[in-house]
Formats: C-alpha cells, sequence, structure tokens
C-alpha cells in the first residue's frame, strides 16, 4: 500500500485555508530561486513546478493573497515522520524508503514491501509505503482499510492517494495514475501473485525512475510501459543501466524489495570502555566474553540470532583493529559466539599481538551484530543425535571453520551448465562475509552467498548465454568422464606424436616418461570469443602404459599439449 | 572336515569376543553403531572381517602416484558413509599458497567437484576446505573429524605425524566419521593409526595402439618394451575395456592382510566390480624371462 499526499505543500503549516495558493522555493545552483512545490490553487493561478520564483509569485499574487516559503526539506521529514506514527495504527511497518534484496529474510518479513530509497528525483519523499498483508481483513476489506486511510490522512490535513498493490512499484505506479481521491487498484488488489500488475498501456511515469531516463526514453518515442517492456532486456540494459531493469522486475514482483522501517531496528550492540587501556590479552578475551555474553542475551529476547558479528578493539597508538565472524545459520548461543570470536582474536594475535604485545593498549571493546536473522524455533529432542541435532553441529563446523581458515576457504560447489570445464561451477562460501554486501546478495537461510571468481562482465554474459540451459549435464554421465582432480591452471606437456591430429604417444610429467597405451577422444571444447580468451581444446582420456589415467587436451590455437587432469 | 554347527558358532562367538577383547586392550572404543559400512565395492567388503568398514574409524588408501584410481575408490567409500544426510568434507590440501590468493585462484591440483557428482555425491552436502598452511590442514581435519554431522572426511595428506594421526583416529572415534585418507605408496610400513590400510594400483592389460613391431621396442626403454611383450602375451579375450585396479588389503585391525582383489569399473553405474575373468597367474613369471630374449636379439 501506498499513501502519497498529493502535494508537499501540506507538510507546511497548515493554518491557512485551502484555497489560498502556497508555494515553496528553493535555490538551484544554476538558475537562482526555483519553485519547487505547490498547492492546487497555485497551479489553477499558473504556477508550474520548477518556474523562477519571481515569476511564479506574481502570477500567484494576480488573484489575491498567497503563501511563499522557502522549502525545508527537514521540516518535510519530519511532518513525514509525525504521519507515519499516525499510520502505525494501520500496520506494523511503515517507511518511506526501500530495500532492494536482502533485508526481507533478516527483518523476517517477506513480500509486500518497501520502497523508495530518498528519491533519485524531486525534493524529498513524498509517500509512504505501508506493508498491509493480511491487515485488510482486520478493517472489513483492503477498500475499506484504504478508506480508513484516506480518512484518517484528511483529518490531519492532508490529502493522500492510496493505492494497495502486490508489488511496492505497482502500488506507487498505482497513485500516479489515479486521477484523484484514493482507489485500489483493481488489477492489483487481490493478495495472491496471479494478480500481479499487466503491462496495460500505464504512462512510464509510473516506474520510479529518474527523469533523465524518463526524457531520453520519451525523445526515442517510447512514452507507455509496454512500449518498454518490448525492447529487449540485454540492450535496455546496456543502454540505461542496471536501474531500469530493477524498477521494472520490482514493479512485476520478480525483484526483491522491502519496506525500510521509519524506526529503526533495534541495535544488538555491547560496548566496554577501560577506565585504564588494559594490554594483557587475557584481560581482552574477559571483556569480549562478557560483551558476546549481552549480545547475546539482548538477541535472545527478541527470538533473533545473530549472522554477523563485528567486533571493534580500539588500540591507543595503533588504530582500531577488527574483528567479523560470519555464521552459517544464526545463532544466540552466548558460548558459540564466543568461540567464534576467541578464534578470530588468536588469529589477530598471531598477525600483531606476536610482535608487539597487541598494537596498544586496549581503551574501548565494541561488539555488534550487524545482521541478524530470526532464530528458529525448535522443539527439545528426547533422543541425542536426531537429525537437527545433526544439523546443528554441523552448522557449529562450519562456523568454526569459517572463522579459522577465512570465509573464502570453506566452499560448496553448485555446477553451473558451462561446458568449460574450469567453469563448470561456481564456489559459494559457506557463511556469509563482507564481501558480500548486504544488499546486493540474496540471503537464503540455508546456503551461503555465491561466490564466483570470474568478472562480472563474463558471468553476465555467460548467465546470458548459457545458464538457461538446464544444468548439470555431467552427472548424467559416465563417471570418467570427468577426472577428480584438476590442473588449475593446465600443465605444459613434452610429448611425443604421431598422428597430427591425434593424441600423443609419449609424454612427460612428474619425472617420468608415460607411454600412452590406450586413449579415448577426442572431446573438443570451444567457447566463443564473447567470453575473453577463446578457448579450443580437443581433449583426451589417456591411459598410461601403467595403468594411469590423466585427462590431456592440445590448444589447437598454440598446438602445445597441456595435462589438466588425473582421474 | 567342517565340524559341526553348533561347535562352528562356538568357535565364531568366541573369537568375536577375543576380538573385542583385543580392541579393547589396543584403546579402540568400539562405536555406538558398530554396524559395518560398505567400503562402496562388494569385493572389498569381503576382504574386511566385519564385512566392511567401521564408523569412528581412520581409512588410508596408499597409491603409488596420481591418476591411479584411489581418489575414486575413496570416494566410493564416503558416498555410502554420507548416506543418511551427513555432509561430506574434502580437504582440499593441494592449495597451499599464501592467503593473499582468492580462493578460485590457480592452484596445483584441486579437487573438481563435477566429477565428484558423476560419482554419486550428493553436491549439496558436500563441504570443500582450502586450509592455507600444514597447521590449519591438521585443525581443520581434526574439527572435521570432530563433528557428528559429517559422514566422512576426504582428504590427501603425505606428511602426518604419529602423533598427529593418532590425534585424528581419536577425533574419529568422537565424532564417529569415517576419515578416508588418501597417501603415498613410499608410506607403506610406516606406523599408521588407521583401521584399515588398501594399496590401489592400476593394472594394464592392453596392447599399446601404436606399438607395432620390434623396430619400435628396441628404441623404447627396457621396462617399458617389458611391459610391451607382457601384455602382448595377454590373450585378447581377456583385454578388456574399462578401468582396472588390483586393490590389495596390507593391514587390517582384527584380521588378516594380504589379500588383494582386481576390479574393474562398470562406467555406467559408476560401481566397481571383481573383474570376473581375471586368474591370479594370469601373469606367470616364465613369461616374463621368455620376453626378454627379443630385447637381447635386437
Amino acid at each position: 500500500m501506498h499513501l502519497s499526499p498529493s502535494n508537499k505543500v501540506h507538510f507546511a503549516p497548515l493554518m491557512h485555508p485551502t484555497h489560498t495558493p502556497i508555494l515553496l522555493h528553493a535555490r538551484d545552483p544554476r538558475r537562482g530561486e526555483l519553485v519547487v512545490a505547490c498547492s492546487d490553487a497555485a497551479l489553477a493561478r499558473g504556477v508550474r513546478l520548477n518556474m523562477p520564483l519571481a515569476e511564479a509569485a506574481a502570477l500567484a499574487q494576480r488573484g489575491g493573497a498567497c503563501v511563499i516559503q522557502p522549502h525545508d526539506p527537514a521540516a518535510d521529514l519530519a511532518a513525514l515522520t509525525r504521519l507515519a506514527e499516525h499510520c502505525e495504527r494501520f500496520s506494523p511497518l511503515v517507511g518511506w524508503q526501500t530495500v532492494e534484496g536482502s533485508k526481507a529474510a533478516t527483518n523476517g518479513r517477506g513480500g509486500q514491501g518497501s520502497g523508495v530509497g530518498g528519491r533519485e528525483w524531486g525534493v524529498g519523499p513524498d509517500c509512504l509505503f505501508l506493508d498491509v498483508r493480511g491487515i485488510g481483513v482486520l478493517f472489513g476489506g483492503e477498500e475499506a482499510l484504504a478508506r480508513e486511510v484516506v480518512a484518517e490522512t484528511s483529518r490531519l490535513g492532508y490529502e493522500a492517494r492510496v493505492a494497495i498493490a502486490e508489488t511496492i512499484g505497482a502500488a506507487w505506479a498505482g497513485t500516479r495514475v489515479q486521477g484523484s481521491g484514493f482507489g485500489v487498484q483493481e488489477n492489483a488488489e487481490a493478495p495472491t501473485d496471479s494478480r500481479l500488475p499487466t503491462p496495460a498501456p500505464l504512462p512510464l511515469a509510473v516506474l520510479r525512475i529518474p527523469p533523465e531516463t524518463l526524457d531520453l526514453l520519451s525523445q526515442l518515442g517510447v512514452t507507455q510501459l509496454d512500449q518498454l517492456l518490448a525492447l529487449p532486456r540485454e540492450s535496455l540494459r546496456s543502454r540505461f543501466g542496471e536501474r531500469l531493469l530493477l524498477r521494472i522486475d520490482q514493479f512485476f514482483g520478480r525483484a526483491q524489495e522491502t519496506i525500510a522501517a521509519h524506526r529503526p531496528p533495534p541495535q544488538f550492540a555491547a560496548e566496554w570502555v577501560l577506565e585504564y587501556p588494559a594490554e594483557r590479552r587475557e584481560v581482552v578475551e574477559q571483556i569480549l566474553e562478557q560483551l558476546a555474553l549481552r549480545v547475546a542475551r539482548a538477541l535472545a529476547d527478541r527470538r533473533e540470532g545473530a549472522v554477523q558479528l563485528h567486533c571493534r578493539l580500539d588500540c591507543a597508538p595503533g588504530g582500531p583493529l577488527f574483528l567479523e565472524v560470519g555464521l552459517f545459520r544464526p545463532s544466540a548461543e552466548p558460548g558459540h559466539l564466543w568461540d567464534l570470536l576467541r578464534m578470530q582474536l588468536e588469529q589477530a594475535a598471531l598477525c600483531c599481538w606476536g610482535r608487539a604485545a597487541l598494537r596498544g593498549p586496549v581503551g574501548r571493546v565494541t561488539l555488534e551484530a550487524r545482521l541478524t536473522a530470526p532464530l528458529e524455533n525448535r522443539q527439545g529432542e528426547l533422543f541425542a543425535g536426531g537429525e537437527h541435532e545433526i544439523e546443528r553441529q554441523l552448522a557449529l563446523f562450519i562456523d568454526r571453520c569459517s572463522s579459522r581458515l577465512g570465509a573464502d576457504a570453506v566452499l560448496r560447489p553448485e555446477l553451473t551448465a558451462d561446458p568449460l570445464p574450469e567453469r563448470a561451477m561456481k564456489w559459494k562460501q559457506g557463511v556469509r562475509s563482507r564481501g558480500s554486501g548486504v544488499g546486493r546478495q540474496k540471503w537464503k537461510a540455508a546456503l551461503g552467498t555465491e561466490y564466483s571468481g570470474r568478472s562480472t562482465k563474463s558471468r553476465r554474459r555467460s548467465a546470458a548465454s548459457s545458464d538457461s540451459r538446464p544444468p548439470t549435464p555431467d552427472s548424467q554421465r559416465s563417471p570418467l568422464h570427468r577426472p577428480l582432480a584438476l590442473y588449475d591452471p593446465p600443465l605444459s606437456l613434452h610429448t611425443l606424436s604421431v598422428v597430427p591430429d591425434g593424441p600423443p604417444v609419449k609424454f612427460d610429467f612428474g619425472g617420468e616418461r608415460h607411454t600412452v597405451s590406450r586413449h579415448w577422444g577426442p572431446e573438443r571444447i570451444e567457447t566463443g570469443w564473447w567470453r575473453g580468451r577463446s578457448v579450443r581444446r580437443d581433449y583426451w582420456r589417456v591411459e598410461t602404459a601403467s595403468g594411469r589415467r590423466f585427462w590431456l587436451f592440445r590448444s589447437l590455437q598454440e598446438g602445445t599439449w597441456h595435462l589438466h587432469g588425473e582421474f | 572336515m567342517n565340524p559341526p554347527a553348533p561347535v562352528r558358532e562356538a568357535q565364531q562367538a568366541l573369537v568375536a569376543t577375543l576380538r573385542r577383547e583385543v580392541g579393547r586392550l589396543e584403546g579402540v572404543r568400539p562405536p555406538e553403531d558398530d554396524r559395518p559400512l560398505s567400503t562402496g565395492v562388494e569385493a572389498l567388503d569381503r576382504l574386511l572381517p566385519a564385512g566392511g568398514l567401521r564408523r569412528g574409524t581412520l581409512v588410508e588408501y596408499l597409491s603409488p602416484g596420481s591418476g591411479c584410481g584411489a581418489p575414486a575408490l575413496a570416494l566410493a567409500a564416503a558416498r555410502e558413509a554420507c548416506r543418511p544426510g551427513r555432509a561430506l568434507v574434502v580437504l582440499d590440501c593441494s592449495s597451499r599458497r599464501s592467503r593473499e590468493r582468492p580462493a578460485t585462484e590457480s592452484r596445483a591440483t584441486g579437487f573438481y567437484p563435477p566429477a565428484a557428482a558423476a560419482w554419486g555425491i550428493d553436491l549439496s552436502r558436500l563441504l570443500i576446505l582450502r586450509p592455507a598452511n600444514e597447521a590449519d590442514a591438521l585443525w581443520a581435519l581434526d574439527q572435521a573429524l570432530r563433528c557428528p554431522g559429517v559422514g566422512a572426511v576426504w582428504a590427501a595428506c603425505d606428511r602426518l605425524d604419529v602423533r598427529d594421526f593418532r590425534r585424528l583416529q581419536l577425533a574419529a572415534e568422537t565424532g564417529g566419521t569415517l576419515g578416508l585418507l588418501l597417501r603415498e605408496g613410499r608410506l607403506r610400513g610406516q606406523p599408521t593409526w588407521a583401521d584399515v590400510q588398501w594399496r590401489v594400483s592400476p593394472r594394464c592389460r592392453e596392447r599399446p595402439l601404436w606399438r607395432s613391431g620390434r623396430a619400435d621396442s628396441t628404441s623404447s626403454p627396457r621396462g617399458s618394451a617389458l611391459a610391451d611383450h607382457r601384455c602382448a602375451a595377454v590373450p585378447a579375450s581377456l583385454t578388456h575395456p574399462t578401468w582396472r585396479l588390483r586393490v590389495e588389503l596390507l593391514r587390517c585391525r582384527g584380521g588378516a592382510g594380504g589379500q588383494s582383489v582386481v576390479l574393474e569399473l562398470d562406467e555406467t553405474a559408476a560401481t566397481w566390480r571383481e573383474a570376473t575373468d581375471h586368474a591370479p597367474h594370469s601373469l606367470p613369471v616364465a613369461a616374463e624371462l621368455a620376453d626378454s630374449a627379443p630385447v637381447r636379439r635386437a
């Protein structure tokens, strides 16, 4: 649901009758004072947005008194906050900003979510987003709810347009296309996924895109949403950037978006300031243990578990020392959190403690759970060793390993449909780490974040070219199709061949000369030129006279032989 | 000649009691779940006195070099040990590079998951650890073996102190996991804490494709000429296109070692089975003596 005060003037003091024209002006660095907002009465007298103030004032004052005030964004925001507080009687989640992607899971709220991350155009936020999933019933239907919202806001002196839709984007669009008053957007009112908006002939302004993009598109003759959707996605991306595609996806509910609550969520942090800076490691450990206990208690009170922990040790001369812990699954066990922190502390100690007893005496220790997720409620099991216990133990193991070995040393493979052997899988980290930002990646409860060594460019290309095919063709094939150990990069070989395009007869490897007794192949693997350096290889599986099996290839460009794997 | 059934049963019970007793003296704590765990190969199970491996123990696979099939054989055992939804942890020690490089950059040899998937490993339950140094590797191996959520640990580790070895064995006992260690063949005869020690070596019984005639064999080193002629001596009916490995049970707690079996790969089912046409003395010593004649003549 989306509530949009019809114009910003209402954020200004409400002491004037509505028929008095009201203008708000702000200073533009190039054009001087401009009108940034005006009331309907002012519009009726010919005032337009972005008009020089002198001209607008002359127009507005023609028919009588008018109010001209400088625009005060802080007061606007304060008024919007007050309005948001009023709207909390309709929804538990009210805000004017949205978050793309992942926070949904961490806040424990799915779905219908959020909004414009501080409007990138115009003069500040001018709408409120309310999460009304499942709330319409309490007010006797969503339409009744919408009426009530309008009644409430008009009681407060605002004129609001309300739209209820499945996605934030669609709700926002709903308030833009409605003529006046309120309306429940009929194509999106039902709370089911099947009623997502259809690409009706809507103006492009319903997407939350910057006016420059809008201008550019209209110069190209694209003014309607369905015209835009008819264009190929890839070219839209390259011409107008990721933002446009994101907005389209958010409109149709293909991209996740959440409302950022206007009240900041509770912070799970604890701090310890030492009167006399501590130099001994035992003291610091003691303090950290206490802090872990405090944070864990605060988390447990709200049934939340930490997914990412940040710790900051302020060492007086040496600058702060940061510790970071990522967890495989949310946890609020003080013992486990402390265990992970201790391991990080030991690693840090190996780096800097050993040389000079710490970088310096520690004056302040801060511990914060930056990312949290709801704890899973589990009934205790009568008998030990159940399935949940096994899962829990495994999660603890992954946490411990990631903490000591580093997050990129604990990996889970995921197959892709790429024919190039080196790229036939992607690595995912076991736990979340700093490298994978909160907003960028989806956090799935079970799996960690995607980790890929490839550049984003090539990944995008391959996503376009090959990921549409069903993955894992290799698992259908013979186990000898691919070797269990892969050389990365492939080793160059000295070979002796007889047949020009055939396999080698002999090759040197590991200080021995191997004679090929049997061979299978060739299997030609080529990659397209658009994937960076093109690769053309003929692969052979060979068995040597001693019965060992290797995977060789000949590079068709250079004609050189390489060892790529062992069975 | 067999004794009557009741006597035989009594004898078997006595042997089982004695075995347990000896195990206790050796400091082996019997795991709670002492159902045998298949090695993934029926022929190998038959060689083991318990009819399989036991949870909470270490198993060594010694092989003379890379490309010998030991990793695949160990993976078959791992597949069985991870059956009831437990995780398989692979310790990729070969990537001992400095920490600065990202994990996806070039390494010497790395474990290749797509092949593991073809061997029937569930990739969603597979975890790969890449420790940066030896101390971390040992720590990770210990932690993995200690974790009850892990079914099997697959690791290639050649350098292992006896004390560390014992530590790993105790860790496996604590966690009830199966530790599969791939090690070099030259470590045979060294002190070990593994319950079972296999020696895996490939078998060649094929005539090389391009070698025809004597001229080529004379130019080749003596060893391969011998191999060449020896292979040629095997009748064509015995040549088989699949991969064959000779697996020898070097050592086994509570049983006798020294037996061996020749396995061949069923490629479609991704399983190993005993080579049926394998005769124990198909490569007689006499044939080798006869072989050297052409070389001498040349």
